[in-house]
């Protein structure tokens, strides 16, 4: 059982923590969320070791790797009023050299439906390593006014923005905008994913209700800080992104009679609703 | 009604109100108390293996001991991936297992690739290559090289993985793009010397085995989709978004050009012609042939077969995203892969 608790450890490492430390470790105007992201990254691995699909004893391994990196930016990372616990935490983990907490009652045994868990892990997670969400993220929460005027004082290429979802895209070369609109499609998909999957009458049934509902508050605490539409300014920000991709969608194409499709359907200030509906129960613990 | 225990599979015990659905098996049973294998609470019968050399790519591969095991390759569309596309297939066929008992014999292969950047013709090769190295003999080397950044310590890959010798049966599954991809290996295998020499006598037997898959599509786009301008992808992502796609709904219908995106694309002729060409001159070969099935609220590609195969399914009240995605409710995706090879080998 152990050996497979280590390779779904190993599909985590692979996919999410090794991108994430790529990320954080190359020279990018992004650099605020990519550490972020390195930092969920963290968390999520901590989650699938409270859940105990992952080893701690692995997890303690491959984190080791990404530490030298985690600490660089440890007194200069600006999202520290968003994670006020997660900084002791790392501190107290560089002291012990430890980052994980032992668990009790680890008996080796993997809990049933690992596989669900980890998948609903990797899928979580994946939105903190994707680069126009990073960008996105980057433009809502820590672009200042001026540079936000600028952002928006043109709008963005069509192409570019198609460009943009390419895993390949480089924003030094390409540019910034383009990409922070394709953060708008990353971020309405995982909105959507996230409702439809925290749906009460949807959880797997293999899955128990209090492992489900861990995973709920522990998914928005570890990366919901990205979206809270609750704050009046990050929702300004959003409404003036989709008002900006609504009139380029309507301009794109003759055929549609030049509508504004997002503004015609009204649904971002419906998404928005919902979000924070959804979100409301958890406000008083996120952060913690 | 009074409350009974219920010993779990994990061995604690828990109240059951009977006014609650029962588990769906149980052992033995007496007015005042009911021991129950909740069979759905049961592990899972797949590990999951990472794949390497091809991206995102992963296996789930079966614990079963069976000499007659089944190969699926799931090959995801534009802008899918290997874990997204195929939401909950990946579980369900372990919590649903008595309904689907076939596949606790299957190994499942999800195919990732970067949909966003390549061509058709190089990524179908690259297709080929993976369906050469799963079938019919799982390539260790090739499919599961350690490759795991944190050194020898936590490496676990040179024993104990479940692989057969040899597959008994090989089921191609695509979605969307990932449809296109298939068709196009499928003939890049079969027409390897060229469609003017097409001779099974002169392919590997590997090869002639691939041919001889089931091949199942969901929402092909093998008559056209091309989504690379905005307002194209867009209309595909909102059919992907359910409340989205409800607002847009009016604007979708009323606007067939995107239902037929690209309809006359050259290199889609050119699949339609050589696949039915082949399987005119290679009716053995199964792999020709697609059962399809498409959602009847499918905005996003034109529905349709190709003369050699079957007619399609539609699926009522399922979009081009939804149509691949099960939940405990619809089903209808788990029973479409499962199809018959799954009933001849459980």
């Amino acid at each position: 059982m152990e050996k497979s608790r280590l390779r779904l450890l190993e599909s985590f490492e692979r996919t999410i923590l090794r991108v994430s430390i790529n990320e954080a470790t190359r020279p990018s105007a992004l650099e605020m969320t990519n550490v972020a992201g390195l930092y969920e990254a963290y968390q999520w691995l901590g989650l699938g070791v409270e859940l105990q699909i992952y080893p701690i004893e692995g997890a303690e391994s491959v984190m080791s790797l990404a530490f030298p990196k985690l600490y660089e930016h440890i007194d200069s990372f600006s999202a520290w009023a968003l994670f006020p616990n997660l900084k002791e935490r790392l501190l107290a983990a560089r002291s012990m050299k430890r980052f994980f907490q032992p668990l009790e009652a680890v008996d080796g045994t993997l809990p049933v439906s690992s596989n669900e868990l980890h998948f609903a892990i990797m899928e979580l997670a994946r939105f903190s390593e994707s680069r126009p969400a990073q960008a996105l993220t980057e433009a809502l929460l820590f672009l200042d006014g001026p540079r936000w005027s600028s952002l928006m004082a043109e709008p963005p290429s069509e192409d570019g923005i198609m460009e943009a979802m390419a895993a390949e895209y480089d924003p030094w070369a390409n540019g910034y905008r383009d990409l922070v609109y394709a953060g708008w499609f990353a971020l309405v998909q995982h909105i959507e994913e996230l409702l439809e999957m925290f749906d009460p009458l949807k959880r797997p049934g293999r899955v128990a209700e209090g492992t489900w509902t861990t995973l709920k508050y522990e998914a928005l605490r570890i990366h919901a800080w990205r979206f809270d539409l609750r704050v009046p300014e990050l929702q300004s920000r959003f409404k003036q992104i989709s008002a900006t991709l609504g009139q380029v969608l309507a301009a794109s194409d003759p055929d549609l009679g030049r509508v504004d499709p997002l503004d015609a359907s009204r649904y971002v200030p419906q998404l928005i609703q919902r979000w924070i509906t959804f979100t409301q129960p958890v406000q008083a613990t996120a952060g913690a | 009604m009074p409350t009974i225990s219920v010993s779990t599979y994990d061995g604690n015990e828990r109240a059951l109100d009977l006014k609650g659905q029962l588990p769906s098996s149980f052992i033995s049973w007496d007015t005042q108390r009911v021991e129950v294998w909740l069979v759905e609470d049961g592990p899972d019968m797949h590990s999951l293996e990472i794949l390497y050399g091809s991206a995102k790519s992963y296996a789930l591969i079966s614990e079963a001991t069976t000499a007659n095991r089944t190969a699926a390759v799931f090959v995801h569309g534009f802008t899918g991936n290997a874990v997204s596309t195929w939401l909950r297939f990946q579980t369900l066929i372990d919590e649903l297992h008595d309904q689907f008992p076939g596949f606790a014999e299957w190994d499942l292969y999800f195919y990732d690739y970067g949909s966003m950047y390549g061509n058709i013709p190089v990524l179908a090769n690259q297709v080929v290559s993976f369906l050469r190295s799963v079938y019919p003999s799982p390539s260790y080397m090739h499919l599961f090289k350690p490759d795991f950044i944190s050194g020898d310590k936590i490496v676990v890959r040179d024993e104990g993985l479940n692989l057969p010798v040899r597959y008994e049966n090989l089921v191609l599954v695509g979605h969307s793009l990932g449809g296109v991809l298939l068709r196009q290996a499928i003939l890049d295998i079969a027409a390897q010397r060229g469609y003017d020499n097409v001779d099974v006598f002169q392919m590997s037997q590997e090869d002639r085995d691939i041919l001889d898959a089931t091949l199942r599509l969901f929402a092909p786009a093998i008559f056209g989709f091309d989504p690379t301008h905005l307002i194209g992808y867009f209309l595909n992502f909102a059919c992907g978004v359910p409340p989205l796609r409800l607002a847009l709904k009016p604007l979708l219908d009323s606007n067939p050009p995107y239902k037929d995106l690209e309809l006359k694309s050259e290199r889609l002729q050119d699949l339609r012609r050589r696949t039915e060409l082949l399987a005119r001159q290679l009716p053995s070969a199964r792999a020709l042939r697609a059962e399809i099935v498409y959602g009847s609220e499918d905005h996003v590609v034109h529905i349709d077969r190709f003369d050699c195969d079957p007619v399609a399914e539609i699926a009522r009240d399922q979009s081009h995203t939804s149509i691949c995605k099960p939940t405990a409710e619809y089903q209808a995706p788990l029973r479409f892969v499962y199809g018959k090879v799954a009933t001849t080998t459980a």
